[in-house]
């Protein structure tokens, strides 16, 4: 306990002394430039002045890209003039990767709060509460640190990017089908819901005339903030939802399958119809819309999605809709309304759906609804399943490793290789996706359960719990 | 009078006969739901496949050979479809066997798209139901007067087969009580078999009509037929053949009605109106049973 | 008059051409312990169904309280195929309840075929049924903002297991139970949802007989806890004559007989009724 403590504390100093010299190096460039110069080389040789002041006016600019590209250049050709000491080495280190650092400091000042929380007495449910914390911090910071060091446009961040909002769409459908039972397909007729309404609602005034330019810019003449744009897209296909459920939720299970995908469909006609152009730009792209340039936005958003989802799922409601899964007669014996409740579950993850329909639309710059086909959907069903029905863990290792070898990992097979002078067979445009849904059907054939099963990542928020019942029960 | 039967005829005989080839594909929804209560979303998929086999075969084979070929390399492959994906989930959950139905349509779609590139391939001219001919004032391929007489034909033998024939009560009696008729002796998997073999079937013989009017034939193409015959099975009643026919028809000549219209557009999503509309007002359909589930 | 806890009217519930019950009336009063009984296939269970929502009778009324719950009568393809009586004498009064509303008005039931939430633990099981007296709505659940809420339903599932003796199992799969057990915790699930009349279809169906006196003195425990109305069907007779203040005999659906447990059981159309049936 007392070592806890103590381990905090250091850890909360050295966040603070990584705080410190990260931030004193953003504002001492100048400072250093002129100490590596001992002997005012500089005033002799008007080329390495020129290069000096390139570095200090990107700086200026607040152009750090450039500032980086000057820097590097100043150091490399006049190394042999230059004095560098090691505190400069390391102040120009901390500049360099100053977003890494604060992101570290970030982490261990998180990492040191929660240790000293731990070593308190009592207040188990603080404990727990603080172990997420660590955890948390952990994610995001790692993914911050390697979209600074891999680049944002690199494989990694794409992957990261487009896996995260992946995981909100797969963990909002098993929310339907793996803790409800309830067999829907209309995810993509959700997402485009949510990415249209997000992209109409937040394309800046100035760019409608470009962006409906068949359609004379339009009808919609105003812009909402990105996030109650992004918002208004999940309620949006929550709506719809709401009407597709009312009549399909009172019947047979079955019925709902297709119904969703029947509607998914003719959301599809009904988007890209001219008659709607002014509103939707008919069968023409939607663009310009705000997007985010750093993956921490999808995110924090995701993560706060996710989040409430799985209180939800531990609510009593939460346990309601479990109960319709294992047993609608029993449930509705025990006084549990279906109707009602399977409303419920279906507007909610129509909700979520929407709201990674928006993201998805940010991360992909442009949306167009002919792209929301039923094989979107299936792949995410196909997602939910390889994470294992009624896993929210699952779910969203499964979208990463998903995204991951679909778009990155297996790239190589659709590309024709040759070892020595033998060629490959196979190996061409396509094979990638042949072998992907093999994979996929051995899971569904041969491992139902998938990665997860219906457990989920236990990190013991939910044992402990039981344990302090024990004592009072 | 005589402009307006001239002006609306071709949108009226193209009506009825994707009618008829929609009715081959529901079919094999229909007896599939019927007896196993799956959706079997890989069947428009399966109808595509067959579409590819006649292209690729027709290419250095003729005729007379490359036809039948089609037909019977399509019911293998719905043969084999329910044995590698479907029977060793008999005792899983049922969402588990339409999951791996979805599974096996990604597969085929994938597997198509690799074969071919994605580049839509020219379906090969089949002589006689290629050519054209004149109805009244209307000019249109051949193939529009053969599918109505040819489903109808085909759903005739079906119907006889299965009112009069051993395996025809066996089936019956599988869709009525799937556990019962296990326990009476009936071979459930020989059942099985068969209704996944008259589905392709009738699947590869739509196939070769639908192409031989639309020509070119992609990976995805087969989707948006096998769903509108979906929902004709739905429509119909699903587990109800002449249910299946019917819908189907009343889709297909609908849909050309609307096209008549100039609402192209919304030609696709009138049919899945039509199949809210019917879930919302007679969920069982024209020709279904509603089932009680005992407690 | 007092009224009765729970009236049938002339219930009739038919399958097609089958008629499963057959224009049945019977009443239960408060406190009792009523038993149905009858050879297998009698219409026990289509009974209970048709009281607790779970099938609509074809004819008749069935009243809770002296208020009305469910009535019918015959309608569609049943106007021809009915084979029942009074025919006419609910035309005017179709109320149709789900099984959930009827619930909670005070009437909870148990199966026949055990039909516990199997993924789920002994606890969970429990507080599933603590859901229908809720006050919470979704948001407010999800935020966490009914924390007094769930802790007394968590309270209240931990009583009921305690009474039922099951606490010491509650972090176990439901299903892991013994026959026994889970019938048990049927009830006790029953019981989380606050019935004043319970239900029981066969609570002592695969159970030998100490595992059986077991259960009569506990239905007669929670009658006397929990102010039970209880109406059981069970093939057991020694359970039946034990407990029961009353009994009904059915048979292919009709009622043969109806008295006190010694009365029904000298009864001759009942012996004649049972005659060659497999009794246990």
């Amino acid at each position: 306990m007392k070592m806890k403590r103590v381990i905090g504390i250091l850890l909360i100093a050295a966040a603070i002394a990584l705080l410190a010299v990260t931030l004193s190096a953003e504002g001492m460039l100048d400072e250093l430039l002129q100490g590596m110069d001992p002997q005012n080389l500089a005033a002799q040789d008007a080329k390495m002045l020129k290069a000096r002041d390139r570095v200090l006016d990107s700086f200026a600019e607040n152009d750090r890209e450039k500032t980086l590209r000057n820097l590097d250049k100043y150091l490399e050709n006049y190394e042999e003039v230059l004095t560098i000491s090691s505190a400069a080495r390391m102040e120009v280190f901390a500049y360099r990767r100053s977003p890494v650092l604060l992101a570290a400091a970030a982490f261990l000042l998180v990492l040191g709060a929660a240790l000293i929380v731990q070593s308190l007495p009592g207040r188990q449910k603080l404990h727990q509460v603080s172990t997420y914390a660590i955890l948390i911090a952990a994610l995001y910071a790692g993914v911050y640190i390697a979209e600074n060091l891999a680049g944002a446009s690199s494989m990694l961040v794409m992957v990261l990017k487009k896996g995260v909002i992946y995981a909100l769409i797969a963990v909002s459908m098993n929310l339907l089908n793996g803790f409800t039972g309830l067999f829907s397909l209309g995810q993509a007729g959700f997402m485009l819901v949510g990415a249209y309404t997000y992209a109409i609602f937040s394309i800046p005034v100035a760019d409608r005339a470009q962006v409906y330019q068949y359609y004379a810019g339009g009808i919609v003449q105003f812009q909402l903030p990105v996030l109650v744009a992004i918002l208004l897209g999940g309620i949006a296909a929550a709506f719809f939802a709401w009407l597709v459920g009312m009549p399909v939720l009172r019947l047979k299970s079955d019925y709902l399958a297709i119904a969703t995908l029947g509607f998914a469909e003719i959301i599809r006609a009904v988007f890209q119809y001219d008659g709607f152009g002014p509103v939707t730009n008919g069968s023409n792209l939607l663009r310009r819309f705000p997007t985010f340039d750093t993956v921490l936005y999808p995110f924090a958003v995701v993560g706060v999605c996710i989040l409430l989802i799985v209180l939800l799922i531990h609510s009593t409601y939460g346990r309601a809709f479990k109960a319709i899964r294992d047993d609608e007669v029993a449930a509705e014996a025990m006084g549990i309304n279906l109707f009602q409740h399977k409303q419920q579950a279906f507007v909610i993850s129509s909700f979520f759906a929407g709201i990674g329909g928006a993201l998805l639309a940010m991360y992909q710059t442009t949306v167009q609804a002919s792209a929301f086909k039923a094989s979107m959907t299936y792949e995410i069903l196909l997602i939910v399943v390889i994470g294992g029905m009624g896993s929210v863990s699952g779910s969203v290792l499964a979208s990463f490793l998903f995204v991951a070898s679909s778009e990155w990992w297996l790239r190589f097979l659709d590309s024709p290789m040759t070892i020595g002078s033998f060629q490959v067979p196979l190996l061409r445009s396509g094979f990638r996706m042949v072998v992907f849904s093999i994979v996929i059907m051995l899971v569904v054939l041969r491992y139902r359960q998938g990665i997860m099963g219906d457990r989920e990542l236990n990190l013991g928020l939910f044992k402990p719990r039981r344990k302090q019942e024990e004592k009072h029960g | 009078m005589t402009d307006f039967i001239s002006a609306n005829l071709p949108y009226l005989l193209g009506g009825i006969s994707v009618g008829g080839q929609y009715a081959l594909i529901s079919i094999g929804y229909t007896m599939v739901y019927g007896i196993l209560r799956l959706i079997n979303f890989a069947h428009g998929d399966i109808f595509t496949v067959a579409g590819f086999f006649m292209v690729y075969m027709s290419a250095t084979m003729p005729l007379y050979i490359s036809l039948p070929l089609t037909i019977v390399l399509t019911v293998a492959l719905g043969f084999g479809v329910e044995r590698v994906a479907y029977k060793p989930l008999r005792q899983a959950p049922r969402m588990s066997v339409m999951i791996s139905a979805i599974g096996v349509s990604y597969l085929l779609q994938n597997l198509m798209w690799y074969v071919t590139g994605g580049l839509a391939k020219q379906y090969p001219t089949v002589p006689f139901i290629s050519g054209t001919v004149t109805v009244y004032t209307a000019t249109t391929k051949m193939v529009t007067l053969v599918t109505p007489i040819l489903t109808f034909v085909l759903v005739l033998a079906l119907v006889q087969l299965i009112n009069h024939t051993k395996i025809g009560m066996a089936m019956r009696a599988v869709s009525k009580d799937f556990e019962t008729a296990k326990l009476m002796g009936i071979k459930i998997d020989r059942v099985i078999s068969v209704t996944f073999i008259i589905g392709s079937f009738l699947a590869a013989v739509g196939s070769i009509l639908y192409f031989t009017n639309y020509t070119a034939v992609t990976p995805t193409v087969g989707a948006m037929p096998g769903l509108k015959a979906f929902v004709a099975a739905v429509f119909g009643g699903i587990g109800s053949i002449p249910g299946a026919v019917i819908g189907a028809f009343i889709i297909g000549i609908s849909e050309n009605i609307i096209k008549a219209l100039g609402l192209t557009t919304f030609s696709d999503a009138f049919t899945f109106a039509l199949l809210i509309f019917i879930l919302i007002f007679k969920p069982s359909g024209l020709f279904g049973e509603d089932d009680n589930e005992k407690v | 008059m007092a009224e009765h806890v729970l009236e049938l009217n002339d219930i009739t519930m038919q399958f097609g051409g089958v008629v499963a019950v057959n224009n049945l009336s019977m009443y239960v009063d408060k406190d009792e312990i009523v038993a149905l009984i009858g050879p297998n296939g009698a219409g026990k269970t289509t009974a209970f169904n048709c009281v607790t929502g779970v099938y609509r009778p074809t004819n008749g009324m069935v009243r809770y309280q002296g208020e009305k719950l469910v009535a019918n009568h015959p309608t569609g393809k049943m106007k021809n195929l009915y084979a029942g009586e009074n025919k006419e004498k609910y035309v005017s009064e179709t109320l149709v309840r789900t099984p959930d509303k009827i619930t909670k008005m005070g009437i909870a039931r148990t199966f026949q075929n055990i039909r516990l939430f199997k993924t789920q633990t002994v606890l969970e099981n429990v507080l599933i049924a603590t859901h229908l007296h809720r006050t919470s709505n979704l948001l407010t659940a999800t935020l966490r903002l009914n924390a007094a809420e769930e802790k007394r339903m968590r309270e209240k599932a931990m009583f009921l297991l305690d009474q039922v003796g099951l606490a010491e199992e509650k972090d176990e799969k439901a299903t892991s139970l013994p026959y026994g057990r889970q019938r048990r915790l049927e009830i006790a699930r029953a019981l989380a949802t606050d019935p004043k009349l319970l239900l029981l279809d066969e609570p002592a169906a695969g159970m030998n007989p100490q595992e059986t006196d077991e259960l009569a003195a506990f239905i007669r425990r929670i009658r006397q806890d929990f102010q039970l109305t209880i109406f059981l069907i069970e093939h057991h007779m020694d359970l039946v004559m034990d407990i029961s203040d009353r009994i009904y005999v059915i048979d292919f659906g009709r009622l043969i007989a109806t008295g006190l447990p010694d009365e029904v059981q000298d009864n001759p159309d009942v012996i004649q009724a049972y005659l060659g049936v497999d009794e246990e």
